[in-house]
Order: C-alpha cells, then structure tokens, then sequence
C-alpha cells in the first residue's frame, strides 16, 4: 500500500466521499467485470458494484490493513456476488433469456428479441456470448476461480487471498473448474476445434 | 509413469507454469506418449484462451455519479443512525442515573426522618438535579429518536454485523454465513466500542487570510464579513475546534478544553455545515475579491481515537459510579459527585466532538501588513 492510497484511506474513514471516491477510481472498472462476470448481467452487475463500493465506504472503519486494500476490495465484491446469487438460488430468479413454463406449456417471455439488450450490444461476438453463458452455468465456486483466474488474471496466491482459501484448496479447485468449463464447451464443439479458434 | 488421472490433476498447474522442473519433465513425457491426455490438454488451453478473450467493458454511463449520491445518503444515513444509537444509550444511561438518584434520594429520605441528617446528602441532591436538568433537553430529544428509530437502531447493528463478518472474510462457502453472522452479532451487540468505529468524527478547519490597510479598517471588514457570513449560511461560532489549537488536541481527553476566542479583536471564527461549504467559500471570494484573500488548506483531523478513549474513560466512569451507588450508605460523597463531574464533561466532549464532525470550521484572520 503506498502513502497516498493510506492517506486516502484515512481521510476516507473520516468519511471524505471526495476522498474515497479517488480511492476507489482504480479498482472501479475491475469491480463491475468481475460483477459482470458473476452474475452474467449488466443492469444487476451496475447494480452489485454500487453495492460493493457502498460496503467498503460502510466498513472502512473495520478495515485492519493486514490485507493490502485491493484483496479487501476484491473479497467484498466476490461476497456481495455470491450473496447474490443465493439470493437468487432461493428466489427462483428467471433469466430473461429463458422460456416461461406454465400449464399450458412453454410460452415466449415477453420481452422484444430483436431489441438488443445493453449486453447484447457490449458483446455482440457470438463465441464470448457462449463462454458467458457456459461461465453463467458453473458452481459458485468455480464460476469465483474462473472469472479470478481466466478472466481476471489473477495470481493463484492473490486468489487464496481473496477467498481466504489455502493455496493449495485454490490449485485443485481451479483446476477442477476448468475441466467443468471445458465439458459445458464441449457441448458447442466448433469453439473446442482448432480452426475455429485462434 | 504416472496414471491419467493423476496427469489430470496437474494440468492446470503446468498450464499455469506451477510444476517444478522434475514434475514438468514428468507432465510432458506422459503427453507425448499419451494422445487422450494431449487432446484433453489441449482442450482445457482452448478453454482459458476463450476466457482471455473475454472483453473488459466500460463502466456503465453516469456510474461515478449515481455511486456519489449514493454515497452522500450513506454518510448522512451513518450519521443519523449513530445519533440515534448514542442518543438512545444515553437515555438509558439518563435513565438509570435517575433510577440510581431515586433509591438515594430514599435512603436520604430516611435518613432524615430518623435525624440521621448528613450536610453531604445535599450536595448530592443538588448534584442530581443538576444533572437531571443538564441532560432533560437530550432526554427530550432522546425520546424522540428512541420511538422514530427503533427501525435504524436494529438496521444499524445488521450493518454491523455485515462489515464485521466482511472484514473477517469468511463469507465464501455458504454454510458458513449463518454461523459467522450469529457469532458475530452475539459478541458485537452489547459492545457500543464497534457502534462508534463506523461513525466518522472528525474535525475540520481552513484558515482565510485577508489583507487590510489599517486596523480600524480591519473591523469595519470584520463587521462586514460577519453579516456577511451569517446571511449565507454560516453561523458564528463560540468557540474554535481544540483539534486544531496548537497542544488542545492531545489534552483533550485529559481535562476540559475551553478557548477563549474573543482575543483577538481581528479574528473572526464561524462554521458552515458541510454540505454548504464549498458554496459558501466560493461567495466569500467573489464578494470580498477586493481583498487580498488567501485560502489555506482544509486539513482534517480524525478524531476517532480521542472520541474511543473519551468512551472508555465513560465506560470505567460509569462503572466506579455505579459501584459507589451500590454501596448502602455512600462512604465516600465528595468522591461520587466528582466522579459525575469528572462524567458530565467527558459527555460534553463526546457531544462536542460529534456535532463538530459536521461543520467545517473557518477562522478569518484581517492582517493589516
């Protein structure tokens, strides 16, 4: 941690909004992709990184500085995620992509098809739409390695910290992850060919 | 040579470069002599290079925006919610300090009637009327927030509980969160220490300098800014911050600080609230621009630790009275009412400290050189 990030620390935990906000301007953009990434939707991943940064802001007081700023920063943002997501486990959200069942049978969603969703028009690419929704249909726990790890660039000892998990618990895990990918993928084998990818 | 399986396993790890060199020569004899470990090596690159490929998007528009705002109503949402708490401990206190004066004045009671008449008992009596009066306007106001907040109260200690089990990181797998949370609530509720830690208390202070010809020139400024200052929002203040009186700061969890800010006839010492700040400094310029003014920095100083010390001088305070009131017969009085003394002002500190956090405090100084 250098001496103006502790500087702005100290005056963010003060409760200087002006102070915070230059804190947290590096860690912004990470923030909201790996949002993004967790729970696979733009308007909710606006949403959680707002939540993220209102967490650290709230908790600032607690924060020991035994852990460099980032990994606390980053710790917040994979919990509000996974909190997230088991909210969603217990709600039952539907996707908007998916198909409404009802008695009478399968019937279309009402939203417009041919109006592109913000994420639609950030991602046109028809291969990283496939490897979002394969990322969508991981663990919680290996949807959290991958998106560090793969997408993120994590180092495996950055991820041990991040979710407080011995380094070897994050080599197996990740690892595992992979292979889990791997076998959704392979259920769109043209993105598993060589020449399709390169 | 290794099992398949076992070759499996490592393939992350010598994807990732992990392997030392023995375990690496190893890895890749097994490969080259085994095509279904090559391909599903293969396979598991073509999955991390999808991944890389992955696009970092922009921050959605108007992020930085919506998060201020957001972050405005939380501060203000802390504060109010730590007004509230402290107040409503503070009426519990206030209550029990005149359920404490009650039982007493019953002693005195009968201690008169028996003629047992003790010239302390009055000076005791008197000490909580005092008090009592002292806090009725906090009590009153006490009250108030005790029956609106009832709802922030509890939300303040669920915010409590989050930060803290944040902190401790131990969220990850879900079984554990139930548990973190319970444990963490238990130990944390009856603690007002870590209530505190969230509240912001700090001071702040900017100098402004201005430049006159001559001192009778300079109260006639110093008139003018006054009324100035006081139709834009600003009030002036009685007293300036101990926080930034050379000295005052370290003492003033030891005695009572008072300042005399009178002294200096070209000196004017105001406050403005926070969120006026910046406006107010602005018109300050623009009107006075006549005058060589020089704005200093705003330095800030956290006041946090003095504000947890002064509580835990409060905490052993309380404790010590509340034994000496224990007793039967008070032993010691003269030591009891200079234990509520010694009470009343670590109170008013504490009060004085909070209500600061929320102005920045200005000190206008008129040189004539």
């Amino acid at each position: 941690m250098n001496a103006e990030e502790k500087s702005l620390i100290n005056k963010a935990k003060c409760g200087d909004i002006e102070a915070f906000e230059q804190l947290i301007e590096v860690y912004q953009k990470k923030v909201f992709n790996i949002a993004l990434r967790m729970i696979g939707n733009y308007e909710d991943a606006n949403d959680i990184a707002q939540e993220v940064f209102i967490r650290v802001y709230r908790s600032l007081g607690g924060f020991k500085e035994q852990s460099a700023f980032s990994t606390w920063i980053y710790r917040i943002t994979t919990n509000v995620c996974l909190d997230e997501l088991r909210k969603r486990k217990n709600k039952n959200v539907v996707s908007i992509d998916e198909d409404v069942k009802s008695d009478d049978g399968e019937i279309k969603r009402q939203i417009e098809a041919n109006e592109p969703t913000p994420e639609a028009v950030a991602e046109k690419n028809y291969i990283k739409q496939v490897v979002n929704d394969a990322i969508n249909q991981l663990s919680e726990e290996h949807r959290t390695v991958i998106v560090l790890r793969d997408i993120q660039g994590f180092s495996y000892e950055e991820i041990a910290k991040i979710t407080k998990c011995p380094e070897g618990t994050v080599k197996s895990r990740i690892n595992r992850a992979r292979h889990a990918l791997k076998d959704i993928l392979s259920t769109k084998k043209e993105l598993l060919n060589e020449d399709y990818v390169k | 040579m290794k099992k398949c399986r076992e070759i499996n396993e490592l393939m992350s790890l010598y994807i990732d470069n992990q392997l030392d060199d023995s375990a690496c020569t190893e890895f890749e004899k097994h490969i080259n002599a085994c095509d279904s470990c090559r391909e599903e090596l293969n396979r598991l690159i073509k999955v991390i290079e999808l991944c890389r490929n992955v696009d970092e998007i922009e921050l959605p528009e108007g992020f930085r925006e919506e998060l201020h705002q957001k972050l405005v109503a939380e501060k203000e949402k802390l504060y109010k919610q730590y007004r509230g708490t402290n107040l409503l401990n503070k009426y519990v206190k206030i209550c029990s300090t005149i359920a404490a004066c009650l039982i007493l004045s019953f002693f005195a009671g009968r201690f008169i009637a028996n003629n047992y008449f003790l010239p302390a008992k009055h000076d005791e009596s008197r000490q909580s009327a005092e008090l009592t009066s002292m806090q009725q306007h906090d009590a009153a106001g006490a009250a108030e927030n005790a029956a609106l907040n009832v709802e922030s109260f509890s939300e303040t200690e669920e915010e409590m509980t989050f930060s803290i089990a944040v902190d401790d990181g131990n969220q990850l797998s879900g079984e554990e969160i139930p548990d973190t949370s319970r444990h963490t609530n238990a130990n944390e509720r009856s603690s007002g220490a870590m209530l505190l830690n969230t509240v912001p208390v700090n001071n702040k202070n900017i100098n402004i300098k201005f430049k006159v010809n001559n001192i009778a020139d300079a109260q006639a400024q110093i008139e003018r800014i006054e009324e100035f200052a006081i139709n834009n929002g600003a009030e002036i203040s009685d007293y300036i911050s101990p926080c930034f009186v050379e000295g005052k700061y370290d003492e003033m969890t030891k005695e009572a600080v008072d300042i005399d800010v009178t002294a200096k006839a070209n000196v004017l010492y105001l406050k403005v609230q926070d969120d006026k700040y910046g406006e107010f400094i602005d018109l300050l310029k623009s009107n006075f621009s006549n005058l060589n003014i020089e704005v200093g920095d705003l330095e800030t100083k956290d006041c946090t630790e003095i504000f947890d010390e002064l509580n835990t001088q409060l905490q052993v305070l309380d404790k010590r009275i509340e034994e000496l009131e224990k007793r039967k017969e008070v032993s010691d009085p003269d030591e009891l009412n200079r234990l509520k003394r010694e009470r009343k002002v670590i109170w008013d500190k504490m009060e004085r400290l909070q209500l600061d956090s929320n102005y920045t405090f200005i000190t206008v100084e008129l040189r004539t050189e």
